[in-house]
């Protein structure tokens, strides 16, 4: 009897073990810390793509890289005493080599498309969960927006990212075929451009919104550069091969006038936006978000997780804000002395996280004749003042350097705030100055 | 009752063997190895506990009483006596004395395993004194092999033994470090130089991409979820490792990188209580220091470069060694204590370890505390039940340390102010340091902490039942219980380390819990038909699960230095919650195992499993593999009795498959990315799809194929292993990189195979045995991997992006190849380099010419070479010399060829910019009196802040031989102590660890450790690899420690 409640009772315990494992339940899986890519079709999930769409403007603007790979080698900029391979590769003055594998244009081609694809999305799943045709129309805003800078630098690009023509990619292709420049224009940009203006509020949804003004904007410049590109007057390649015809049979003539239609309604329908008052003003840090500024890549002080990046150093990658120091060069290198003798070397303007001081990155600089050349009247133009620094003033006591009084060349005394390094005095012997400075500047 | 002697060694031997260890253990250790000892002493254990304990049944017959001795008179306890054709029957006491009744005439059959039984027939109750005597006289030892143990003699499979003595030759806080070297297809690498760091284990090489590559590590037969670093490897009785598909089949999916089989000491059934003590405590100095030039070469570079002037605290005068500055001498301790003991039914075993290592960066250390219990009873006559238990605390400081900044502060910045006082910060060309020395460190008191702190807990209960009615029979429950929780803290005060004294503090915490529940339902039945057929069969159902969750936070401004990271709702600044993470994954297997031995002679065993992974997608979770291994014991034919010189010959070959699901869980779901952004003064997230869903997602499975030749000759002086074997790995688990155009960055894939081909050998011998009580023990074991990737997705050949390339190793570096420098006399130089300069690295170029002898075209990405990055082959060997007490032992680790990649040298580092901008590792460079100079000119054409190539700096022959220990020990027991009854033994031993290097040309030019130390894309500047190239960074440096120590036994 003993032995049979043993039997009974191993039986039943073996039975409730086996029971109690053999449940395939811990075979399936939810996670509770990720998305899925089905969150996408709720409608915070289309809000939260549109608002990466904003988001992604940080990986190209601010991003030095790629400010590099349009500014240097242009008659704007070249590489300065501290240039890595990245600029003077991009410099084209023989002091590097550009190739497939140190040209810094992957910042763009690495970040636009799953933009592009994010933009699918949103305009793809936007009717099902309600969301407005404005909200709709920033998508297709930035969709045509990052297809415009690819075509602009690569040429034709792919339409097809693997589920079909300016379809949301759910499918994993590892190949893509480039579609031509016309396609490019013609079925991407324009639709969405055109779509987008109609859509578009006047005034942007949230601070740094996208409006009409913008869309505008952008299909002024894409006419501008389709026709120039149907026009071809110097002759330039294209990739892939195509012929210089537009699909719809208008000619460039026609883009031209376009552009200068849409650009007239623009200007004559600003919404909100409107000329700063000087030029200074526009560039002036602490006038950030300032009327004359259609489109920005937005940062914020006030957190560092939603800045993106560190708010005490730079890191040197997206979505840091770097892009500004690569032409700052380094000041700290100017020397005053502590005793009048000369001697006693000291750094009399210290580095110093203020808007025309910041990080002596030293990549790139203004070519000469940016400096000589753009602004005929550097006295009178106030844009030559807003926009270089000609006077280095003394800032050694945050540094730590306590002398009340440093010596320039000369034994000239220098207190802190003194122009360590003026302006170089304009001769009065030089030719009357243009009143009107270019244009195009 | 049956009849041990067939799985089970030869117990006279090893019970003497047993109380030898008891009583005088360094007689044994002179004469037999240490491993075979454990094994012996490991096998009391488990005959203790299995199977042999019987009380007798009642009867009504006549009593019998009697002893039983071996061949020399030792009594036996622990032989078994039973009725012939009954179950009845009992086993000897401690003093070999049994007793039971039984009917008269009928038959009792007294045997002990590895000994030839008796019978005598029961006609009267005179005592008997029975004496067993040795079947063979082969050497037998115990392999564990997962769910149960084997004789040596009757693995079918690939399996490496290394007992606890012989891990503990290298002292060390981890048990993966002194495994390094010792057994053949284990390929140790060192990825951190950290106190208490794990290594990279690859068994067999690597076969998975994106998977695990990871062997699983399974604690007193309970998957175990910690890290190395958790186990106290004085507690390790044996780790024997599984390699091929047949031994790892049991294991199913876990098992697919081979299994790391880790035995903790347990107690022996009827063993007298034993105490143990170990313990040694050391120093630990820089083995060498990083490279770096001094004061003079560095202002001769400077000048050479000439890109940079002094810094305001820099002066050619001046020459400091700021590593001398920051180094200091660390100290090492561990102590262990063990309690053992026995009881008729039963036993237990607790011990206690206490290890701490410092480092030798200042603030860096590692402390760990473990406990380990284990309880086993008999209850009944039917059941037997248990608790394993391991708990660890472990405790690191300061593993956050950077030396980077130390390493590249000029010798000419000079940290002193006028009045002696260290400057906080020192200014040089471009850059402004820290002042990061001993006295600066030991300095920041509370201002500093980076604190990591785990507590694991691995727990096995087991219940054990005798199915009655049918003999052999057993079933059991094991029930596996994981819980271990990591918490870890910073907090940097304000100013620290920063070239702004006013940055706002900082602080940061980070929680996670990791629990598991295995449960497995095992089912054995053993026995032994007609004397020679002996079957054992293995049926096993389990599940398992995991889950995980962390959460973390970090917060700016923290008010007062004394709160660190322990209120950060202090904070004055933004608070952040980091991403928390939830992972849960589940497993379920059915696996059944059939071991089939004729005669001892030949033996086979198959292995059926059926795995089901929630890793994967719907549809493909369950896979099913077979593993078949089968062996000859050739040494056991009537036909080789004659052959003296051959005490041992068997030849095993096995075929299996295994399969691998360890990828993270949700890997078939998709995922979306967060970008956190501003519009203006509002917060948001954005979100964007960043990894397809795949739901086809399936197993990655290996084919292996294993052959093997075990053999002792010469009396068993010289034993041996030789295997071979072949894995094709199949539909490997990838996450494939998207090209950019597809819009998405990645999806997961059964994409791809791999091969790995490898012989292993490994010798064992007793080089000198003399009556006068020399003996001379060495052994070494040597292995090749031969690595190649067979395919990629979709016919690709080449993935430049991951560095995966059709027909090459899996590891390889997609780089130039420097084959010298640009000489004044070499043509062309502006064609091949447009901006080049005479002095710059020359790379291999792979294009066409003109008729002219110029270059078609410049040097460019088409001229990248892959370079192999893997050892020719590689080992390890240990010697051992003992006389008269004394024991002198060296272990040591070698391989050959291969390409070392430090990333001092090349661009990674930013240590060997050659622009004189910051500290630079000492180098011959080229100058116009010095054309001939391996280094390029100090200043020339630049790629990013490096000289053009300059990653091809980093590449050095792997080639090294490096001594790991050198021990000198005596036991005192010998001498001193010979009359002490209390004490049975007392060694203490004197050890120097990484004493020496040899043939590195690596270490040649840098006097530097030439073993890895981090993984590719750690402690440099820059990361410039995939992780799974290993690296030279800048961690924390290898030591050389000495050390004295006590093995105390009583």
């Amino acid at each position: 009897m003993k032995r049979f409640h043993i039997k009974a009772f191993l039986g039943t315990l073996v039975l409730t073990v086996l029971m109690a494992a053999c449940s395939e339940d811990i075979l399936v899986e939810q996670p509770r810390s990720i998305f899925e890519p089905g969150f996408f079709k709720t409608e915070k999930g289309v809000q939260g793509g549109i608002t990466s769409l904003y988001a992604h403007l940080r990986y190209i603007y601010g991003q030095a890289y790629y400010y590099n790979s349009t500014q240097t080698g242009t008659d704007e900029a070249t590489w300065a005493q501290s240039a890595d391979g990245n600029f003077k590769d991009a410099d084209l003055s023989g002091v590097g080599t550009l190739s497939s594998t140190s040209s810094r244009s992957d910042v763009l081609w690495g970040t636009a498309f799953s933009n592009i694809n994010t933009a699918s999305g949103i305009i793809e799943n936007a009717e099902d969960v309600g969301i407005s045709a404005a909200l709709i129309a920033e998508a297709r805003f930035f969709r045509a927006f990052d297809y415009f800078l690819l075509v602009q630098t690569f040429g034709g690009v792919p339409l097809d990212l693997g589920s079909g023509e300016l379809k949301f990619n759910t499918s994993p292709v590892r190949t893509s075929v480039r579609n031509t420049v016309p396609e490019v224009y013609t079925k991407a940009i324009f639709p969405d451009l055109l779509k987008a203006a109609t859509d578009l509020p006047e005034v942007g949804r949230v601070t740094g919104g996208v409006t009409k003004t913008l869309a505008r904007l952008y299909l002024a410049k894409a006419y501008l550069t389709y026709a120039w590109w149907l026009e071809n007057p110097k002759n330039i390649p294209t990739f892939p091969e195509t012929a210089r015809t537009d699909p719809d049979g208008k000619n460039a003539q026609y883009y031209y006038q376009q552009a200068y239609d849409v650009a007239t309604t623009a200007i004559e329908n600003p919404g909100p936006f409107k000329l700063q008052p000087t030029f200074y003003d526009l560039n002036l840090g602490s006038n950030d978000r300032n009327s004359e500024i259609l489109l920005y890549a937005d940062h914020t002080e006030a957190s560092e997780k939603y800045n993106g990046g560190s708010l005490t150093f730079g890191g040197g990658g997206a979505p840091d804000n770097f892009a500004v120091w690569m032409m700052t060069w380094n000041y700290t290198e100017l020397r005053s002395y502590s005793k009048s003798d000369g001697t006693g070397s000291i750094s009399s303007v210290q580095r110093e996280a203020e808007q025309h001081l910041g990080r002596p990155w030293t990549r790139m600089c203004p070519t000469i004749n940016v400096i000589e050349k753009t602004f005929a009247d550097k006295t009178n133009d106030s844009r030559y003042d807003g926009t270089f620094t000609t006077t280095y003033r003394g800032n050694w006591p945050k540094g730590g350097v306590t002398n009340a009084v440093l010596y320039n060349a000369n034994n000239l005394e220098v207190r802190p705030g003194d122009a360590i390094l003026p302006p170089k005095q304009l001769s009065k012997a030089q030719p009357p100055k243009r009143a009107n400075p270019p244009e195009n500047w | 009752m049956r009849n041990n002697s067939q799985p089970f060694p030869r117990p006279g031997r090893l019970w003497k063997a047993a109380q030898d260890l008891l009583i005088s253990p360094s007689i044994l250790r002179s004469v037999e190895s240490s491993r075979s000892l454990l094994k012996r002493v490991a096998l009391c254990a488990f005959l203790a506990i299995t199977g042999l304990g019987f009380t007798s049944m009642a009867a009504q017959d006549l009593m019998i009483k009697g002893v039983v001795k071996d061949e020399t008179g030792l009594t036996m306890p622990g032989a078994t006596v039973v009725v012939k054709g009954t179950s009845t029957g009992t086993v000897t006491d401690l003093n070999g004395a049994f007793s039971l009744e039984a009917p008269r005439g009928s038959t009792l059959v007294i045997s002990f395993t590895g000994y030839g039984s008796q019978e005598f027939v029961v006609n009267d109750n005179t005592p008997l004194n029975v004496t067993l005597t040795p079947e063979t006289v082969m050497l037998q030892e115990l392999v564990v092999v997962g769910y149960g143990a084997q004789r040596r003699e009757a693995v079918t499979g690939s399996v490496a033994s290394l007992g606890g003595e012989m891990l503990r030759e290298v002292p060390s806080s981890n048990v993966s470090q002194a495994l390094q070297g010792r057994l053949p297809g284990v390929e140790i690498s060192q990825v951190n130089t950290k106190p208490g760091a794990s290594t990279q284990i690859r068994i067999r090489g690597s076969r998975s991409l994106t998977a695990s590559n990871d062997p699983l590590i399974v604690l007193d037969g309970i998957p175990f979820a910690g890290s190395f670093a958790d186990i106290n490897p004085g507690d390790v009785k044996s780790i024997d490792i599984l390699k091929d598909a047949s031994a790892t089949a049991i294991y199913g999916s876990r098992g697919a990188n081979g299994v790391i089989l880790i035995s903790t000491y347990k107690g022996q059934k009827g063993q007298k209580a034993r105490v143990s003590y170990n313990s040694f405590i050391g120093a630990k100095e820089v083995f060498s220091k990083y490279p770096m030039m001094d004061g003079p070469e560095f202002v001769a570079l400077r000048k050479a470069a000439g890109l940079y002037s002094n810094g305001v605290d820099e002066n050619d005068a001046v020459n400091f060694d700021w590593q001398d500055a920051l180094y200091r001498t660390g100290i090492y301790s561990n102590q262990n204590l063990s309690i053992t003991s026995g009881t008729e039914r039963g036993s237990y075993n607790f011990g206690f370890g206490y290890n701490k290592e410092e480092a030798v960066l200042p603030g860096q250390e590692f402390e760990r505390f473990s406990l380990n219990g284990s309880i086993d009873q008999e209850v009944g006559e039917l059941f037997r039940f248990g608790i394993n238990t391991y708990t660890s605390y472990t405790r690191s400081l300061g593993n956050g340390f950077d030396l980077y900044q130390n390493l590249s502060t000029t010798p000419i910045a000079d940290p002193y102010n006028a009045d002696g006082t260290l400057k906080r910060t020192v200014r040089m060309a471009l850059d402004e340091n820290w002042v990061r020395t001993q006295e600066t460190m030991d300095g920041l008191g509370d201002s500093w902490i980076d604190l990591g702190k785990n507590f694991g807990s691995t727990n096995n209960l087991y219940g054990e039942v005798k199915i009655p009615g049918i003999e052999g029979l057993k079933y059991r429950l094991n029930a596996g219980l994981n819980y271990r929780i990591s918490t870890g803290g910073g907090y940097t005060g304000e100013g620290v380390f920063n070239t702004n004294p006013t940055t706002l503090s900082s602080a940061s915490i980070n929680n996670s819990l990791f629990t598991s529940w295995v449960i497995e339902n095992v089912l054995t039945y053993d026995r032994i038909f007609a004397g020679k057929h002996n079957l054992n069969l293995t049926a096993l159902y389990s599940a398992q699960e995991d889950r995980f969750n962390s959460s973390s936070a970090s917060a700016r401004d923290i008010p007062s230095d004394a709160f660190q990271f322990y209120n950060l709702g202090q904070a004055l600044g933004e608070v952040t919650l980091g991403q928390g993470n939830f992972n849960e994954s589940g497993l379920i297997s059915y696996m059944g195992r059939a071991m089939y031995s004729f005669n001892g002679r030949y033996m086979l065993t198959a292995t059926l499993r059926s795995d089901a992974s929630s890793r994967l997608a719907k549809g493909n979770q369950w896979h099913t593999y077979p593993a078949v291994s089968a062996g000859w014991n050739i040494s056991e034919e009537p036909f080789m009795q004659g052959v003296k010189v051959i005490d041992r010959l068997k030849l095993r070959a096995g075929w299996g498959q295994t399969s691998n699901q360890a990828i993270n869980p949700y890997a078939t779901l998709g995922a979306l990315g967060t970008r956190n952004y501003n519009f203006g003064s509002a917060f948001v997230t954005g979100y964007l799809v960043t990894q397809l869903p795949n739901t086809n997602l399936g197993w990655e499975f290996s084919n292996t194929a294993n052959v093997g030749v075990d053999f002792d000759l010469f009396n068993n002086r010289l034993s041996g292993t030789v295997e071979y074997y072949v894995t094709n790995t199949k539909d490997i688990l990838l996450s494939v990189g998207l090209p950019s155009t597809s819009g998405v960055s990645s999806y997961t894939a059964n994409i791809g195979e791999t091969k790995n081909t490898g012989v292993e050998v490994s010798l064992n011998g007793v080089l000198v045995k003399s009556n006068s009580g020399l003996t001379w023990e060495a052994g070494i074991n040597v292995y090749s991997n031969k690595n190649e990737l067979v395919a990629l997705a979709s016919g690709q050949t080449r993935n430049e992006g991951n560095a995966w390339f059709v027909g090459h190793p899996i590891n390889v570096i997609f780089d130039y190849e420097k084959i010298g420098l640009w000489q004044d006399e070499d043509p062309f130089l502006t064609v091949y380099e447009p901006g080049g300069n005479v002095g710059m690295i020359k790379v291999k170029y792979t294009g066409g010419f003109n008729a002219d002898g110029s270059p078609v075209r410049r040097i460019g990405p088409d001229d990248r070479q892959i370079i192999d990055v893997n050892p020719d082959f590689q080992g390890g060997f240990n010697t051992r010399l003992t006389y008269k007490g004394f024991d002198l032992g060296a272990v040591g680790v070698f391989q050959s060829g291969g390409t070392l990649v430090s990333t001092l040298y090349g661009s990674g580092g930013y240590l060997n910019l050659m622009s004189g901008r910051r500290n630079n590792v000492k180098v011959d460079y080229w100058t116009a009196e010095n054309p001939d100079a391996k280094y390029p000119k100090p200043g020339g054409l630049a790629s990013g802040d490096n000289p053009k190539y300059g990653s091809t700096l980093g590449y050095f022959d792997a080639t090294f031989l490096k001594v790991r220990s050198i021990t000198l020990g005596y036991d005192l027991k010998h001498a001193l102590l010979k009359s002490s009854s209390l004490v049975n033994r007392m060694r203490v031993y004197a050890v120097v660890e990484n004493p020496f290097v040899l043939f590195s040309p690596y270490y040649k030019e840098s006097k530097m450790d030439p073993e890895t130390n981090s993984y590719g894309n750690q402690n440099q500047a820059v990361a410039g690899y995939q992780s799974r190239i290993l690296v030279i960074g800048t961690n924390t440096p290898t030591t050389r420690n000495f050390l004295i120590g006590l093995n105390v036994t009583f």
